[in-house]
């Protein structure tokens, strides 16, 4: 006789006894389980609107990798890229990069919960995630790596979280503690309900649709599939959450304001990058501040209300970067682009004075500096990028490890301090408020420059260009209209040659 | 000796590491910062210098305006000429 769904499901989804010859503390250690340790009747009710079976999961995912396949071979991976803008080109190269990586981070995450969370239908929903995760891991993998053949830049979307560029270090300062070294409550604080409720909405659904009018249809169906997995697994975070903010709302609130402004800062610069400039301007519905307020401030207000969380305490100054951050990091990535693996580009007179429409409280500050960039590269020429890049060493960030970007080109809210084991700098005031929140846990990380002065890393920037950084002269970056127009220049004269019947 | 400092310039996007020697006025190493940003901004003649937030005379040199490694220095556009009695020894 075969059992119906019914009959077997709740006890197996959720299923825990008590233990008669270990304590429940010594089964799930406080440093595994995670803070506020509570007993086990605290989270008696806990429960997530999926309940999914392992059956039906395997079902639907298999029925959603064949839709990711048929999409890809209908399209035609590399073939359907090669008439696409250079600038969605590098938005992808970016994106590819930052993600699957740090999605197998989380497989971690998710299984530490699997073993770890204190009740068991979370425990379960956390292995679907574990899986979610591999799933996530393993798409952008196979994708990008057809497109190795077209641009070998796609290589370090596997590449960059093993590498000490700069932004992998960052990356992984954010994905070791997020993902990889945070406890279960953490996690599903950190994670699943700031991380994935909060913001990756601002990927699955706004660069998404850009990714379809972009004409880029793989990355639009790969995304809206990992949309679905998200939102499972993310409601794992809100059910935790209203554990923690009964019995510890301190810590609920610290967690919140802790993980929501990392989050903040990598958005900003892999979405933020590529939906206000990367993306071509006929493409774009709104810019990344108008997603932002659609996707991040109504909606998780919303969920911090429902909770009763505030708002994080360094809110005003949250919403005053929305007008600057990305502006600035954009505009010293451009000129230190060699630094990274993707091209950037310089935003046209068109897309400036869309970009003073949509940022009329900032734009004014940057307009000079993107002229006197153009009047730069009039003066060198198209074939000269060092005319319009920098060769002094960056300041990061102690604690995001992101270049000192932070308040305003008017003024610059980096704070250095003094601690007993020397000086830090910091972006800003929440990441400096992070940092002393948990010393222990960071002070031995060495910022790229701290690495400098200590020699073991090279200060002349070629020399920590190729040597530390891992990049080479054809994968580095560079203007993407000047490379394009190089190469068009260089195919013409190839042609030319040949017409003469030069070697 | 070289002494690395956090500079930062008014009107421009980023922190950058100057790496200043001890011996150098302040001029000197106003110079290298505006090199620093100078595909970003050109330089501008009337400016101050500040040592985090402290306002600096740019004739001292590093030592003798106490500037030490990893500190902020910033320039500030200025809009009038300084008097003596107007910047902290």
């Amino acid at each position: 006789m075969t059992l119906s769904r019914e009959d077997w499901f709740e006890l197996a989804r959720d299923l825990d006894w008590e233990f008669s010859y270990v304590s429940d503390d010594r089964v799930f250690p406080p440093t595994l389980s995670g803070q506020p340790w509570l007993p086990r009747e605290a989270w008696e009710k806990w429960d997530e609107p999926y309940h999914t079976t392992f059956s039906e999961y395997a079902s639907t995912q298999h029925k959603k990798e064949e839709s990711v396949v048929a999409a890809c071979e209908a399209i035609g991976g590399i073939e359907q890229l090669k008439g696409i803008d250079p600038g969605w080109i590098s938005g992808l190269k970016l994106h590819s990069a930052s993600l699957p990586l740090a999605e197998f981070a989380a497989v971690i995450g998710n299984l530490r919960a699997a073993r770890f969370a204190r009740v068991s239908a979370w425990r379960n929903a956390a292995l679907l995630g574990a899986l979610d995760e591999l799933r996530h891991t393993q798409i952008p993998l196979r994708l990008m790596h057809d497109l190795i053949k077209l641009d070998p830049g796609f290589d370090w979307t596997h590449k960059l979280m093993h590498s000490n560029n700069w932004v992998g270090i960052a990356g992984r300062h954010l994905s070791d503690e997020l993902l990889l070294m945070s406890d279960p409550i953490e996690f599903a604080v950190a994670t699943h309900f700031v991380f994935e409720t909060g913001f990756t909405n601002l990927q699955f659904v706004g660069l998404s649709a850009l990714a379809k009018r972009a004409g880029d249809t793989v990355f639009e169906k790969m995304v809206q599939s990992i949309q679905t997995d998200e939102a499972r697994h993310s409601q794992i975070g809100l059910p935790v959450m209203e554990v923690v903010m009964k019995h510890d709302p301190a810590y609920a609130q610290y967690l919140v304001d802790k993980w929501f402004w990392r989050s903040w800062l990598f958005f900003s610069i892999v979405t933020g990058f590529t939906m206000d400039y990367l993306t071509p301007l006929q493409s774009r519905t709104a810019c990344f501040k108008e997603f932002v307020e659609e996707w991040i401030l109504e909606q998780f207000q919303r969920s911090l209300d429902e909770v009763g969380l505030k708002r994080p305490w360094y809110w005003h100054t949250f919403l005053s970067s929305l007008d600057h951050y990305h502006h600035m990091t954009y505009l010293a990535a451009y000129t230190h682009r060699a630094t990274v693996w993707f091209d950037l580009v310089v935003p046209g007179k068109e897309e400036r004075s869309w970009l003073a429409k949509k940022y009329p409280i900032s734009w004014p500050t940057f307009e000079p500096m993107w002229e006197h960039i153009e009047q730069r590269w009039k003066a060198a020429g198209p074939h000269l990028e060092w005319g319009t890049h920098g060769l002094t060493p960056i300041g990061f960030c102690s604690l995001c490890q992101l270049v000192l970007c932070g308040g305003t080109c008017e003024h610059n809210s980096a704070v250095v301090k003094t601690y007993a084991d020397g000086r830090r700098v910091f972006c800003s005031e929440p990441c400096a408020w992070i940092y002393e929140q948990e010393q222990d846990r960071y002070a031995a990380h060495e910022d790229v420059v701290k690495r400098i002065l200590a020699g073991k890393a090279p200060a002349n920037l070629m020399e920590l260009v190729r040597g530390y950084f891992g990049l080479t002269k054809n994968v580095w970056g560079q203007d993407a209209h000047q490379r394009q127009r190089r190469t068009e220049l260089g195919a013409d004269k190839l042609r030319a040659n040949k017409l003469r019947g030069a070697p | 000796m070289m002494v690395p400092v956090y500079g930062f310039l008014q009107g421009d996007v980023m922190g950058v590491v100057v790496l200043a020697q001890d011996h150098e006025t302040l001029t000197e190493v106003a110079a290298k910062l505006f090199q620093a940003a100078s595909m970003r901004v050109a330089p501008y003649a009337n400016y101050e210098m500040r040592l985090n937030g402290r306002p600096l005379q740019i004739e001292m040199t590093v030592t003798e305006a106490g500037i030490l490694p990893l500190d902020r220095l910033d320039i500030v556009r200025s809009t009038r000429r300084k008097r003596d009695s107007e910047v902290m020894q």
